[in-house]
């Protein structure tokens, strides 16, 4: 492997490396707008250019892999010169909107000319005027004035999604950022382009004039509107989430994420927000949630002594974490109740909706995940819940984050088989079709109010993280379930996320070795069962 | 001068672009590419042409033998010649003359190109103003293809060579050769970085060999004459002869065959018939706009070859001559320069498409006696931004002609800033 000298730093680096990002790997930053790891070299930005010992000029560092014993200089008198250079020309037609732009506070031309810029302006003349204010899709709006033509946008638009919408029109100083009159800028990852954009001149519509962004606190999570689990990062203002966007991963997203999981985090927010415990004869004093509980505990208690254990039901959920799955089963084992797994998009999701890239037919963040806690509970099917509502054999049924009710299609339980259910206890962060039908419904934290881990459609166990604080007297579902548990007399220690992880991974092979600090921000894959062995083999 | 007439041999010949006078009447008439195509190894072409040491005429006169060595022994994808026929350079029209009055040499050199390189497919990248010159070609084509010189099975061999031609849309950039590619694969002409050169990577992603008009036209006599024929005119470095463009100031302008080496002065008052009206010679530029202006004193002294040219600090570029007798304001020709560039850069590069249009904002702050004693070292701190920092060489053919104005004929413009006028 081909070893290379920064700025004195040695590294060893893959053959082809670029040296941007052989840079990195020696703890150097070399400034650029144009480059991107995702993406195609286009070298149009010239803000790279390092000098290279023995060579004639000096060199864009995204176009030149390294070559073993290669001596870099990022930081030379002529390479600072030509960066400032640089900037001065992008300073010279851009129009510094910068009270009211949107990028500010983390725009690539702002903060590389306070490091590499600072010069005194030498322009006279007037400024090239270009578009302002371009509606181009339904989630961009485009200011061709802030562009400074690095392409990302036209090449994230050819090469990722492949629909090419954006182009460069024109040529020298009047060159233009710019879509097809008769074009929309109306693909699945539209607002990728505003995350690439190192400017302001591509802002997303729902974030425009929102905050401004050094207010903004940023938590690491993960996407929860399909099964692929999209790494992010959640923006929030004092406890209200602002914006997500993609966080590399390139086992999972490399740095992109669908339009549609960007946007989820306005529903999972606000939208029909279950905060209130409901029932039939609530009393104000019952709104405290240990009281809910017992209540919950006391109809279960009736169904128990009236019908038997095995009379009340449990359904785990895939959209619930790998932890709530496992005290659901816990819950269930504990109390002697019947389980059951139950499956199936949400309510009103597209059919088929896979488009083979990021965007997964299946729109639970968690279903192998709860899957698998259901092999190892032995849970049973939709199908043998069906089968026990109208054999009268489940009488009391705890549905925890999975609307039962309102996917019924999808899942194979007709909505109508909930009807004969003596009580009906729907757990949830949002007013759905189960929480209607319930007998009694106690809110739920959603998954960025709480902690937890989900397996993604390819088996990489993935952590969730706290982005806000649920709402005021809703509980997580860790704290929620061993309370429920203890109520119906069970033992139950409430345990953090990580430690119900830790035990849940001593438990299951694909899970062996596995914990929270060792997924981190990255997670890890599933370890492949090994197989049972055969009897007298050795 | 006729002993020089390796390209302009048949201009004289009335109707030469018709296959049957220049199969007739002209010098070598496909019998050239005929021997060379029935009797040679590709290989044994190729070693001809690196011997004649014959160089680029578009302009960075890069020996063309050694740009054919360049294409990988073993490619997946098939070989494209490429003719650039895009003549952009302000002050060149040399290919434009190939074209409209001798197409079948053009054409015959490129039959013999086309096969040391084993290429199937063969393109001319034609300047779109060029109307009558693309009309030629085309028309000589096609009567190539009726006489079974071009396409399947050519001269009756196992070689076959599609032609055809591609029209540029009026954009100088696109005479870059990577641009022209950009332009022939149906995109906007937006020059590529380098590496991979085209050689290896070039149109459609395959290898690709560039050559100028001019370049391609030479060959036929080289491998008619040989070697040692071909090196008979020029020099040791320069050999052969090229054809320079001669506008401007002077009494006969023109194009004119001449042998590299040739002295300028002697161009410009023996075969140019000297300054028009018995002006004085203030400035030449010797190889089309992007090349450094030479004093009348420089320009007295140089010959026209890669390496003179080199040691006065210009170069021999595409050979167009740009003469300006003592009448001229060096400041508007400036001005007219600047504001070329600035309007043909592609516009990729940051320094290029603001710097063009910067260097040409202050060069008319110049012009209109705006300038201050500031905007000499101004200008000169931009073109040293602009060298040799940007995809293609556009960015530097703009600084040159700003560098070597400025400096050279600092008096000028002095008359100009704010300070000059008195105002
Ligand atoms: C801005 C620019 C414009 C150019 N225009 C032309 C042109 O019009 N014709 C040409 O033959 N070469 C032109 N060139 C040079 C080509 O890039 C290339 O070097 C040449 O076609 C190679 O052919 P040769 O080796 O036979 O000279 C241009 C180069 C630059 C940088
Ligand atoms: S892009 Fe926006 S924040 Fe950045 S410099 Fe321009 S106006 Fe200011
Ligand atoms: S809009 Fe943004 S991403 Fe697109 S070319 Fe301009 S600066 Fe680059
Ligand atoms: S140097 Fe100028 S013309 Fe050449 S690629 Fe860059 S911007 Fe375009």
């Amino acid at each position: 492997m081909p070893k290379v000298t920064i700025d004195g730093v040695e590294v060893t680096v893959e053959p082809g490396t670029n040296l941007i990002e052989a840079a990195y790997k020696a703890g150097k930053t070399i400034p650029h707008f144009c480059y991107h790891p995702k993406l195609s070299i286009a070298g149009n930005c010239r803000m790279c250019m390092v000098e290279i010992e023995g060579g004639r000029r000096p060199e864009v560092a995204c176009n030149t892999p390294v070559r073993d014993g290669m001596v870099v200089h990022t930081d030379t008198e002529r390479v600072r010169k030509l960066r400032k250079a640089v900037l001065e020309f992008l300073f010279l037609n851009h129009p510094l909107d910068c009270p009211i732009c949107d990028k500010a506070g983390e725009c690539k031309l702002q903060d590389y000319y306070l490091e590499h810029g600072k010069y005194v302006s030498r322009l006279q003349e007037g400024k090239v005027r270009k578009p302002k204010r371009l509606d181009i899709g339904k989630h961009v709006i485009l200011d061709a004035e802030r562009c400074v033509l690095c392409s990302r946008c036209v090449r994230f638009c050819d090469e990722v999604t492949r629909t090419g919408e954006l182009r460069i029109f024109e040529r020298g100083a009047h060159c233009n950022i710019g879509i097809h009159p008769d074009a929309r800028l109306d693909n699945r990852y539209s607002i990728c382009v505003t995350d690439i954009c190192p400017v302001g001149a591509l802002t997303c519509k729902e974030f425009r004039f929102q905050s401004r962004v050094w207010y903004l606190e940023q938590t690491p999570t993960i996407c929860g509107a399909c099964a692929n689990g999209c790494n992010i990062v959640a923006y929030h203002y004092r406890g209200e989430i602002r914006r997500f966007m993609p966080r590399r991963n390139d086992a999972v997203n490399d740095t992109w994420m669908c339009d549609d999981g960007r946007l989820s985090f306005t529903a999972t927010q606000q939208h029909d927000r279950l905060l209130e415990p409901r029932y039939s004869g609530l009393e104000t004093g019952e709104r405290e949630i240990t009281t809910v509980v017992e209540q919950v505990a006391k109809r279960i208690a009736a169904v128990r002594s009236r019908h038997g254990d095995r009379a009340v039901g449990f359904v785990l959920s895939p959209r619930a974490s790998l932890e709530e799955n496992h005290l659901i089963a816990r819950v269930a084992s504990a109390v002697g109740a019947s389980l059951f797994m139950v499956g199936g998009n949400p309510a009103g999701s597209p059919e088929d909706d896979d488009d083979g890239f990021l965007i997964r037919a299946d729109k639970n963040p968690n279903t192998r995940g709860a899957d698998l806690v259901a092999r190892r509970a032995g849970a049973s099917s939709p199908a043998a819940l069906v089968a026990a509502l109208e054999a009268g054999t489940v009488r009391a049924l705890v549905c925890f984050n999975n609307d039962v009710v309102g996917k019924a299609v999808g899942s194979g339980v007709p909505a109508t088989r909930f009807d004969e259910l003596e009580f009906f206890v729907a757990i949830s962060a949002h007013v759905d079709a189960t929480v209607e039908k319930a007998d009694m419904a106690v809110p739920l934290a959603t998954y960025l109010e709480s902690d937890g881990t989900w397996v993604n459609h390819a088996g990489l166990v993935q952590r969730y993280r706290r982005v806000v604080v649920p709402p005021e007297g809703v509980l997580q579902g860790w704290e929620l379930l061993p309370a429920l548990a203890r109520a119906l007399g069970a033992e139950m220690e409430t345990w953090s996320p990580a430690r119900v992880f830790q035990s849940l991974a001593g438990e299951m092979p694909e899970l062996a070795g596995l914990s929270h600090g060792v997924l981190g921000d990255i997670g890890s894959l599933l370890i492949a069962a090994t197989p049972p062995e055969v009897a007298g083999s050795s | 001068m006729e002993g020089y007439r390796i390209l302009k041999h048949n201009w004289t010949i009335p109707s030469a672009w018709d296959i049957d006078v220049y199969r007739k009447q002209c010098t070598f008439g496909y019998e050239t590419a005929r021997k060379v195509v029935t009797t040679m190894e590709p290989s044994a072409v190729r070693e001809t042409v690196k011997q004649a040491g014959l160089r680029g005429r578009g302009g960075a006169g890069f020996p063309a033998g050694v740009k054919w060595g360049f294409v990988p022994k073993n490619a997946s994808k098939p070989t494209y010649l490429i003719n650039n026929a895009d003549e952009g350079e302000p002050g060149t029209f040399k290919d434009r003359y190939i074209m409209e009055r001798d197409p079948h040499q053009m054409i015959e050199g490129m039959i013999i190109a086309g096969f040391a390189l084993q290429a199937p497919q063969a393109y001319i990248y034609i300047r779109g103003e060029l109307g009558l010159a693309a009309r030629r070609v085309q028309n000589a084509i096609d009567q190539a293809y009726a006489a079974g010189f071009l396409g399947k099975g050519i001269f009756g061999t196992g070689y076959s060579l599609e032609m055809t031609v591609h029209r540029g849309a009026g954009a100088y950039v696109c005479g870059e050769e990577t641009g022209l590619i950009s332009s022939i694969e149906g995109k906007k002409g937006n020059p590529r970085l380098k590496p991979p050169f085209p050689a290896v990577v070039g149109a459609f992603g395959a290898p690709s060999i560039v050559n100028n008009t001019e370049t391609l036209t030479s060959i036929p006599y080289i491998l008619e004459h040989g070697v040692e024929a071909y090196r008979t005119f020029g020099t040791e470095k320069s050999p052969g002869t090229k054809l320079f463009t001669v506008s401007g100031h002077v009494e006969k302008p023109g194009v004119y065959e001449l042998p590299l080496g040739f002295p300028l002065k002697k161009l410009l008052y023996d075969v140019c018939g000297g300054i028009r009206g018995g002006h004085k010679l203030k400035a030449v530029i010797p190889g089309g706009s992007s090349a450094p202006v030479l004093t009348a004193d420089e320009a007295e002294r140089a010959n026209l070859d890669y390496e003179s040219l080199m040691e006065v600090g210009s170069m021999l570029g595409s050979g167009g001559v740009i003469v300006m007798d003592d009448t001229t304001d060096m400041v508007w020709a400036l001005k007219n320069l600047t504001h070329f560039y600035a309007h043909e850069s592609c516009g990729q590069c940051t320094p290029c498409r603001e710097g063009t249009r910067w260097l040409d904002d202050i060069v008319t702050r110049f012009y209109e006696n705006r300038a201050t004693e500031e905007d000499f070292d101004r200008l000169l701190d931009i073109c040293d931004s602009m060298s040799g920092t940007t995809i293609c060489a556009l960015s530097d053919a703009a600084v040159f002609p700003v560098k070597s104005f400025i400096t050279k004929f600092r008096d000028e413009f002095e008359k100009h800033t704010v300070h000059g006028t008195g105002g």
